[in-house]
């Protein structure tokens, strides 16, 4: 299990983007993490996965922990070789190798190429289509075969947890399905978790089994897949639901204050 | 005939050493992305080093060399440690500043430590002279530029093939993405000076052996800059074919052209020859062009 315990996180010293973050994430499970821009979603993420460093960042208080050992202050490499994995946001695939070749840095911490090689099969079962481009430079695929590529590249680092960082971004609605429906596959067979942060709320609330809701750097909501998507705000400021078929005006102050203090 | 054909070949023999020594820069921009303006002082350096173990090892090559080696592995270590290792996440410029700077001290330092007076090297190679069908060729120069593409060969497996080579084409690639997966670029930084260190004892071995070690062998740095960027600074084919371009286009320049404007020429050549490869190709004949899906 997954751990986070009343986070909070410094950048540059000064910004303190997460103010006190605490969730769980069950071995398993999908787990949905949203919120709007700059709520500090991806700060969450790279909290866990030891990127913080790179950009700055610090952990001022609180406690990460996983499988009961904390990953506060451990290297990325270490965090990757106790399975918990990063996606980064923009798949960030490493354009100038083939796609081979991607999936094979993947499984650096494999210990050798050998190693690599043999585990190149679970990835390509899930996602076929990199398997028919696999001599391709990984700079030429399409945007969902990048996604593919960069959630394929975290699965040869045998990972048993995925911190997916907004992996519909920028996709076709028919992709993200697809994309979503392979992950969802990938918990039920692979028995991978996931932490999922997503904008897309819908989509993400489809495969998730519970939710948190993170808004300017704290947890203001969380419950089960159904309880959120039950939720008014989510409906309304998530899932666009509320007021279908109603024309509504923002002159309307409420909803105006409401919405304000959602989207910060 | 005869002459164009001894032009070649004595230009496609200088050219592999050339790329010989454009290999040390590619090493570094392949492993760490920046670019090594103290390559050629680490081949001078390099070349001292074979030069003094040869004199104290009683002329035995196998110990000078690997001596050498090893102690530019340190030296390359050590300088990603104490001075590229703080700059991480600093503009490129700074890097390359402090490269600059490396490059600076280590002219100064050599000749403090050393003299300035020329040191021959010599060669375990055979010397005088081959001859095919009119055409000669040194010896030293042949067997050196024998050693110097099965180098490069071996560095290019090396990438290609190895789990290290591929971790460090990533690491240039994507650093932070390169993190995410677990690859620990400090290491594969550290690894890519290391080599380049290797690289730069084998190349003023090899160079001095032809040319002799003194402290002008530092500017070698620049004079070989063409190829790098003729070849694209992220390649090793492109490393091997821009040295060669290079070389043979010095030699007919120096060999038809010197003598009708009285000399010099082939200094110059090469540099017109990248302006044009410039023009067409700004990232060089084999370099990576940057991706955009459109």
């Amino acid at each position: 299990m997954l751990t986070l315990d009343g986070v909070e996180v410094v950048y540059n010293r000064v910004a303190l983007v997460l103010k006190g973050v605490s969730l769980r994430v069950e071995e398993g499970s999908i787990v949905a993490l949203l919120g709007a821009n700059g709520a500090g979603k991806s700060t969450v993420l790279k909290t866990i996965s030891g990127l913080l460093a790179a950009e700055r960042g610090e952990v001022v208080r609180g406690e990460v922990n996983w499988q009961g050992k904390s990953l506060l202050r451990m290297p990325a490499s270490q965090v990757v070789e106790r399975g918990v994995v990063q996606v980064l946001e923009g798949r960030r695939v490493f354009e100038h190798l083939t796609v081979e070749q991607n999936l094979l840095v993947g499984g650096y911490r494999r210990g050798s190429l050998r190693a690599a090689r043999q585990a190149l099969d679970v990835p390509y079962a899930y996602f076929p289509r990199l398997k028919e481009r696999r001599a391709q430079r990984a700079g030429l695929l399409s945007g969902g075969e990048q996604q593919m590529l960069a959630i394929s590249r975290a699965v040869m680092s045998n990972c048993k947890l995925a911190l997916l960082d907004e992996p519909s971004l920028g996709l076709a609605p028919m992709l993200v399905e697809e994309i979503f429906e392979i992950v969802q596959r990938l918990n039920a067979d692979e028995g991978l978790t996931v932490l999922l942060v997503e904008q897309n709320a819908d989509a993400a609330l489809r495969i998730a089994q519970h939710g948190y809701v993170l808004e300017d750097g704290r947890i203001v909501l969380d419950g089960t897949a159904e309880e959120l998507r039950a939720n008014q705000d989510v409906a309304e400021f998530y899932l666009g639901l509320a007021g279908v078929g109603s024309r509504r005006s923002f002159r309307d102050v409420k909803t105006y204050r409401r919405r304000k203090r959602w989207l910060g | 005939m005869t002459l164009f054909l001894q032009l070649l070949v004595n230009g496609v023999l200088i050219g592999i050493l050339y790329a010989l020594l454009a290999l040390g820069f590619v090493l570094i921009a392949k492993g760490s992305g920046v670019i090594n303006f103290a390559q050629g002082e680490l081949v001078l350096l390099g070349g001292y080093l074979v030069a003094v173990l040869l004199g104290a090892s009683g002329e035995n090559v196998f110990v000078a060399l690997g001596g050498a080696m090893a102690v530019m592995v340190i030296v390359g270590v050590v300088i990603e440690r104490g001075v590229l290792r703080p700059l991480v996440n600093e503009p490129l410029l700074s890097l390359v500043m402090a490269t600059i700077a490396i490059g600076t001290v280590i002219r100064g330092v050599v000749p403090l430590i050393w003299g300035t007076s020329t040191r021959s090297v010599t060669t375990v190679f055979p010397t005088g002279t081959l001859e095919f069908g009119g055409i000669r060729v040194q010896q030293p120069v042949l067997w050196a530029a024998a050693f110097a593409l099965l180098f490069i060969g071996a560095f290019a497996m090396f990438f290609m093939r190895s789990r290290m080579g591929l971790a460090m084409q990533a690491v240039s690639d994507d650093r932070i993405a390169s993190q995410s997966l677990g690859v620990d670029t400090r290491r594969i930084n550290a690894i890519a000076w290391g080599t380049s260190g290797v690289t730069a004892a084998f190349t003023g071995y090899v160079w001095g052996s032809v040319l002799g070690v003194d402290p002008l062998l530092g500017m070698i740095g620049i004079l070989v800059f063409p190829v790098v960027i003729l070849g694209g600074i992220d390649s090793i084919a492109g490393a091997l074919v821009g040295g060669v371009a290079v070389g043979i286009v010095e030699g007919m320049a120096g060999g038809y052209l010197d003598p009708i404007v009285g000399g010099g020429f082939s200094l110059v050549a090469p540099l017109l020859l990248l302006l044009i490869v410039l023009m067409v190709r700004p990232y060089g004949l084999f370099g990576r062009r940057e991706i955009e899906r459109v």
